[in-house]
């Protein structure tokens, strides 16, 4: 059951509409709490 | 990234002396360790949200010269090693219910008829990024990938490595900026771009349009 409502969730989620107020290009606090890996610096 | 509020971990052969980021001493061409260098990554820094992957290497052998182990390294370190760390990162979001997202900067060399290694591999990347993005995205696991033409980086200095490469051919009358590139990843990573599943976005000021 637990198993089904985490899927039916994430299927949700990855679907819901995004509104779009502000030039995001610009946001500070986008990706607040957020952790990203790089692979790669500079191209050689 | 960083900019953006991001904890950014560069993984990368060298030292890159970015503010903010983090280095990680890491030759992503050594295929075999990548599965135990992630696995480390998450355990000494925590969740991982974005997966950047960047690695690439340009070799410039006419096609009658490009030996075995040149083809071995530029496929090594351009699709093998994307191919794996796509396959380890699609596992731990799907494992942690994490809806994540994965970029992959590809190029438009990928995108043209080529017989050259560089273009060989970026052309898998290019078709593995839009494979995969439709997997991907049924765990709402988001797969992206930026194709960008000629952009003024280390990579595109010719010969005494002072002068960039000239800008012919391309209709804006320059190459893009490593900032421009960054814009269409900050995009694709945002979840404005979360229904862009498996789309490889081509940021060239025109060069591939002819």
């Amino acid at each position: 059951m637990r198993f089904y409502l985490k899927k039916v969730l994430r299927k949700v989620m990855s679907q819901r509409p995004v509104e779009i107020s502000e030039n995001i290009v610009s946001r500070e606090d986008l990706f607040k709490n957020k952790r990203t890996i790089v692979f790669g610096g500079v191209q050689e | 990234m960083l900019s953006h509020g991001s904890e950014v971990i560069i993984c990368s052969r060298s030292n890159h002396e970015i503010e903010g980021a983090i280095n990680e001493i890491w030759d992503v061409s050594d295929i075999g360790s990548i599965q135990e260098n992630f696995n480390n990554i998450i355990k000494k820094y925590g969740q991982i949200d974005m997966v950047v992957n960047s690695q690439g290497i340009l070799t410039h052998s006419d096609f009658l010269d490009v030996s075995p182990e040149e083809m071995e390294l530029v496929f090594k370190t351009n699709i093998e090693s994307v191919f794996f760390i796509c396959q380890y990162a699609v596992r731990y979001f799907k494992n942690n219910s994490i809806y994540g997202h994965i970029l992959n900067i590809c190029s438009t060399e990928g995108l043209k008829g080529t017989c050259y290694p560089y273009g060989l591999s970026k052309a898998a990347a290019v078709r593995l990024t839009q494979g995969l993005g439709k997997v991907a995205v049924r765990d709402g696991i988001i797969v992206n990938g930026i194709a960008p033409g000629a952009t003024a980086t280390d990579m595109m200095r010719q010969g005494d490595k002072q002068n960039w490469a000239p800008a012919y051919g391309i209709p804006s009358g320059r190459m893009c900026t490593a900032n421009e590139i960054a814009n269409a990843a900050v995009f694709l990573l945002s979840d404005a771009g979360r229904q862009m599943c498996g789309e490889v976005m081509v940021v060239d000021g025109g060069e591939s349009l002819h």
